[in-house]
């Protein structure tokens, strides 16, 4: 699993070396074709630092900060709507020295949180009817609330995903699985609705993509993106253009080292680069899922669970959308995508579950 | 450990839902059963499987767009990706029988302006190249000021109105048009002007410019091109446009989304073709002689229609020349006509255009269509001789044909040439004759004739503007009787003269031809026009009996203007109604000539549209004589040697004893040398002097030379005037035509005892002789010249 981790960083960062350079050119005259690069490998530098020291730390000591540890990414969550740096016409940044995404560490915070209230005993004895759900929806729904404002549709899909999935996992009732899926979609359709009546905040956006995608007559400007991205993939061909060779990352494509990286991957390496690249996710999920079940106890296997499944949730929504299999969502693709925050929060993670998969019962990594 | 807590947690849970609450606890149960095989199998592998199942159905999805779908895709990618100026391709040189550039493009320039980057540097500009400490201007003022300078830069280099300029430079848009078809050093005179002012927003490109090196030379036949280099109007530029059109060459470069070149090599480069060049029959020599004929004849015999003329190789219907008056100057097609008085004309405006095409840009040749009157009596007596009910000896009648009330006569005044050979007949070009001939043959044979000699269909002529003829669809026998003598129907020249040339060759037809061959860039023929031999419409027998009539025609028929001493001429005359004659006079002169006679090389067809002469239109009278120039120059042109026949002797051989003119009036004088056979020649008089006035003081030569029929005596008012003196030619190896068309030239008579090739002479090469004077040469009897 490391191995796919190391590769996949290195595949990335490569990628993103290649991705980046049309636009660290267009940008400016004075930029060049590294500066992207040399971000991204003081990133990558720090997250594999990250991920050796996260797996070091035994990961039940997180358990004890997780509620800490949510509490803070809701506050930073709460800190961008008034002083969030906008891009792109969404709010999603914060500056504290550097510029991170607090919706990045709130994915993984969520994790901790729901791991650690499914996993804790005097919280399940405690907890009960009502109060059984409110204790993980009310937090993730304040939440989701502040992401739609930002507005972040797609990581309140994760989160939702994210979330579902280790309740599911958790072996939560029947019931209380689906009594909470309506309490979020209900919470999720009233936040809409305070949205849409709030001029200011536009969330018709959303509504083209998801109309465009869908619709017969795709208009050149809804789907150009998509259509883009599935020119990249299909001039790659078997073997692709070869590194560095991609035409489509010439602004064809926006941010072509961002959402849209593996168009480029598939431009430059083919369906060969391809079929490696997912064959070394699925490596990394299916191996992560093992690490899960064979976890020493319960906080670990939700938490390893939930880790993997914050991967594989956006590695099949990023590759989705690239392959118009979906809309377009700013979905990034775990460890391609260019990002610190992301990148350093994935590299952790991966950390957390190496540390639970060196506890494991069978195995030791 | 794990195990324990395992189990305890399940304990736990159920016994808690259990004891407590239960009707929560069915709605909330923290059923988290933790034991060892519900990690390794349970609620994972659900999740592990969906993913798995995801990613695989992502993975097919990539197949399919990369590979299935992929060349669509590329293709797509490819279309946006690449963007690619274009190399213009050259257009295809046109070149004459003998390589001579009738029409080549060269490069050129075309200037324009981008009224919108012009408006977007205005301010930079004023405020860092116009103003001076502490000038402000405001943004208006600075594009306008910026306007002005670039108009003012442009037109003053181009020679262009500022006004209009600045109108281009001030549009709205992007990319108006200054000046194309600009030579490259005035394109480059903009390059460093735009570059020492530094402007924006002016660009210089290429173009290319078609250019005809040879002007007004088969302007019809070569045709000229427009703005974008395509053929208009007519000739080969437009017959054959799309052999003369290139294909563009493409430098390809990826392009970023906003078309900027990306930075790696990916630039392809497809190379221009230059058009292929397509080498014509037309021989710019003989064209030359043509047009220069043609041009006199106009002149001479004050023709008011126009005029066409054209030459054609006999053997195969190649066009060596095609003449059509008036005609204009390729390098400037849209000039204004010398004789439209127009000061508004541009060129390119719809009456002006209706005037050229009218006009000047009419092939006559091609698309005029006229009776062709007498000369189509050599194809009814072709008929007659084929069918063989005539022979060239046979006697017949010129008496008038009655025929349903109608009375054809013959041409000639008071009566008619009564009985004649056949010969005899066409060469005196008997109507009623012909007539009966035609209706002897009947209407179907003669028809079918008529339609095997091309008639009815056009020749089909590489180049456009053929026109067709008109033809009577069922025909009476009166139709049939009055078409003999070629009256009541209308054919182009080129259909006649294509005919002539099957009656001169042997009998066959064929389709006239003016494009020989295209060569390609590197010179190697591309493509051959083979001659297309369509049929044979008479015997070779047929067609050698009416070589002989023909060439009695010009020996000592009507057609006696075409003789041309040395070679033998065969010919027809015709003088043809309009349908307008009744009103305006208009008659057509023609005259289609062949020769040699015993070897057909060329036919010559000449049309004069209307001669407006006091003696009446004719074509013996003035198309015959300007068919005989072509045929002596381009005969001589194309290294036929002259043979003299026995008619050229006698002419030669005939001398005349000057008289002694002097004391007479210069009227008289005329009349006496006249009668003499002799030509005077006033030296020292004014030109409209009258003649009954002054007297004849001396001359030259004296009374008593005995000098060639024709030539001239030099005559002098005044005795003392200085008589001038030419420099004496050495004339051995010269044939006795040579010597006298050189002496003549030079304004010396001659005398010799015979015909063949000059041996000596009288006088020293390089003695200065008196103009006038007598230079007996000795001249050797050379059979191998003769005709005997």
């Amino acid at each position: 699993m490391l191995l796919s981790v190391i590769l996949l960083v290195g595949i990335g960062t490569m990628m993103i070396f290649s991705a980046s350079t049309p636009s660290s050119y267009a940008k400016s005259s004075s930029s060049t074709a590294y500066d992207v690069l040399k971000t991204q490998i003081i990133y990558t530098a720090l997250g594999i630092g990250v991920l050796i020291l996260a797996s070091m730390v035994d990961y039940k000591l997180l358990g004890r900060f997780s509620i800490a540890l949510f509490a803070v990414s809701t506050l930073l969550m709460a800190a961008v709507i008034p002083f969030g740096t906008t891009r792109n016409n969404a709010r999603r940044w914060l500056k504290l020295g550097i510029l991170f995404q607090p919706s990045e560490i709130l994915k993984i915070a969520v994790v901790f949180f729901i791991a650690y209230v499914l996993s804790q005993k005097n919280i399940r004895e405690k907890a009960r009817g009502l109060w059984g759900i409110l204790i993980f929806v009310l937090p993730v729904a304040v939440n989701i609330g502040l992401l739609v404002l930002q507005p972040h549709i797609s990581c309140v899909l994760i989160i939702v995903a994210i979330v579902a999935l280790m309740m599911f996992a958790g072996k939560v009732k029947a019931r209380t699985f689906i009594v909470t899926i309506l309490i979020a979609v209900a919470a999720i359709a009233a936040i809409l609705l305070f949205v849409k009546s709030n001029e200011k905040l536009s969330l018709d956006y959303i509504i083209n993509r998801i109309a465009a995608h869908g619709g017969e007559a795709e208009s050149e400007a809804d789907t150009y993106q998509a259509t883009q991205s599935l020119y990249a993939i299909g001039s790659g061909g078997l073997f692709g253009r070869g590194f560095g060779k991609s035409i489509q990352k010439y602004l064809y494509l926006p941010e072509p080292y961002n959402d849209f990286i593996f168009s480029i991957l598939a431009e430059e390496m083919g369906l060969v680069g391809v079929l490696l690249v997912i064959s070394l996710f699925i490596i990394l999920i299916m191996r992560g899922y093992k690490i899960s079940s064979n976890a020493p106890d319960l906080f670990g296997a939700l938490t390893a669970f939930g880790i993997i499944s914050n991967v594989a949730i956006q590695v099949v929504l990023n590759l989705a959308v690239v392959s118009k299999l979906m809309p377009v969502t700013g979905i990034s693709l775990p460890f391609f995508s260019y990002g610190g925050t992301s990148l350093i929060i994935m590299m952790a993670s991966m950390g957390v579950v190496l540390n639970i998969s060196k506890q494991s019962r069978y195995s030791k990594f | 450990m794990a195990k324990k807590n395992d189990s305890a947690d399940k304990n736990v849970g159920s016994g808690a839902q259990r004891k407590k609450k239960p009707l929560i606890s069915k709605l909330v149960s923290y059923d988290s059963v933790v034991r060892e095989q519900n990690y390794a199998g349970g609620w994972s592998r659900f999740t592990r499987v969906l993913f798995l199942l995801l990613l695989l159905v992502i993975a097919g999805n990539f197949v399919i767009i990369q590979v299935i779908k992929g060349d669509y895709y590329k293709q797509k990618a490819n279309a946006q990706q690449n963007a690619w100026r274009t190399i213009p391709a050259g257009r295809g040189t046109i070149y004459d029988t003998n390589g001579v550039e009738l029409a080549v493009s060269v490069a050129a320039n075309i200037v324009t302006v981008d009224p919108m980057i012009i408006e977007n540097a205005a301010v930079n500009y004023v405020k860092n190249y116009v103003a001076k400490d502490g000038d402000v201007y405001s943004d208006a003022a600075a594009v306008d000021m910026y306007r002005k300078i670039v108009a003012a830069g442009l037109a003053e280099i181009l020679k262009l109105d500022e006004d209009w300029v600045f109108g281009q430079v001030s549009g709205s848009g992007r990319y108006k048009l200054i000046a194309r078809k600009i030579d490259t050093e005035l394109g480059d005179k903009v390059k460093e002007w735009r570059s020492e002012k530094r402007i924006k927003g002016v660009y210089v490109d290429e173009d290319s410019r078609r250019i005809y090196p040879l002007g007004n030379l088969a302007s019809h036949v070569i045709g000229f091109t427009g703005n974008d280099d395509q053929g208009l109007v007519c000739g080969v530029e437009v017959a054959l446009n799309d052999e003369l059109t290139g294909t563009d060459g493409r430098i390809m470069t990826s392009v970023d989304a906003k078309g900027n070149e990306l930075p790696y090599d990916n630039v392809r480069r497809i190379d221009a073709v230059k058009g292929l060049n397509p080498v014509l029959t037309l021989d710019a020599n003989i064209q030359s002689i043509a047009q220069t004929a043609l041009r006199e004849a106009i002149v001479k015999y004050n023709v008011l229609e126009g005029a066409c003329a054209i030459v054609m190789n006999a053997k195969n219907a190649d066009v060596l020349a095609m003449a059509s008056y008036p005609d204009f100057d390729l390098n400037d097609p849209y000039g204004k006509p010398d004789w439209v008085d127009d000061p508004e004309w541009i060129g390119n405006a719809t009456k002006d255009v209706q005037i050229l095409s009218t006009t000047v840009w009419r092939n006559k040749a091609l698309t005029d269509t006229y009776e062709p009157g007498s000369t189509f009596k050599s194809i009814s007596a072709s008929i007659g001789l084929e069918e063989n009910y005539v022979s060239p000896g046979t006697m017949v009648t010129d008496s008038p044909l009655i025929l349903r009330g109608w009375e054809i006569n013959c041409w000639k005044k008071n009566g008619d040439h009564g009985t004649e050979t056949f010969a005899d007949a066409i060469k005196n070009s008997c109507n009623p004759i012909l007539a009966r001939l035609a209706l002897d043959i009947g209407v179907s044979t003669f028809v079918s004739y008529i339609e095997a000699y091309g008639f009815y269909d056009r020749t089909g002529i590489e180049i456009s503007g053929e026109a067709s003829s008109i033809m009577h669809s069922d025909p009476t026998d009166i139709d049939l009787a009055v078409m003999s003598f070629g009256q009541r129907f209308q054919i182009t020249p080129i259909q006649m003269a294509t005919a002539y040339c099957a009656l001169a060759n042997g009998g066959t037809l064929y389709k006239p031809r003016i494009v020989r061959e295209l060569l390609d860039q590197d010179g190697v023929t591309a493509k051959v026009y083979e001659p297309v031999a369509l049929r044979q419409v008479i015997s070779a027998e047929t067609s050698a009996e009416m070589m002989q009539i023909l060439e009695d025609v010009v020996a000592s028929g009507t057609g006696s203007n075409a003789y041309v001493s040395g070679y033998r001429v065969a010919g027809k005359t015709g003088t043809s109604e309009t349908l307008q004659t009744e009103s305006t006079g208009r008659y057509i002169a023609s005259f289609i000539g062949i020769a040699p006679a015993d070897d057909p090389q060329i036919v010559v067809l000449v049309m004069l549209d209307h001669p407006d002469v006091e003696d009446g239109a004719s074509g013996g009278r003035q198309a015959a004589p300007v068919v005989g120039e072509i045929i002596e120059k381009t005969l001589e042109y194309m290294g036929v040697p002259r043979r003299y026949s026995e008619l050229d002797k006698k002419a030669m051989m005939v001398k005349s004893y000057v008289p002694d003119v002097t004391g007479l009036t210069f009227e008289e004088a005329r009349l006496e040398l006249k009668h003499a056979g002799l030509v005077m020649d006033i030296r020292d008089l004014p030109e409209n002097a009258d003649l009954t006035a002054f007297r004849v003081a001396a001359q030259m030569p004296e009374m008593g030379a005995y000098i060639t029929d024709g030539s001239s005596v030099l005559l002098y008012a005044d005795a003392s005037t200085a008589r001038k003196t030419v420099r004496m030619p050495d004339l051995t190896g010269y044939t006795l035509l040579d010597a006298y068309n050189t002496l003549t030239q030079m304004g010396l008579n001659m005398h010799a005892e015979n015909i063949g090739t000059v041996t000596g002479q009288n006088v020293e090469p390089g003695t200065q002789v008196e103009l006038g004077s007598v230079v007996e040469l000795i001249v050797e009897n050379n059979e191998t010249e003769s005709l005997g």
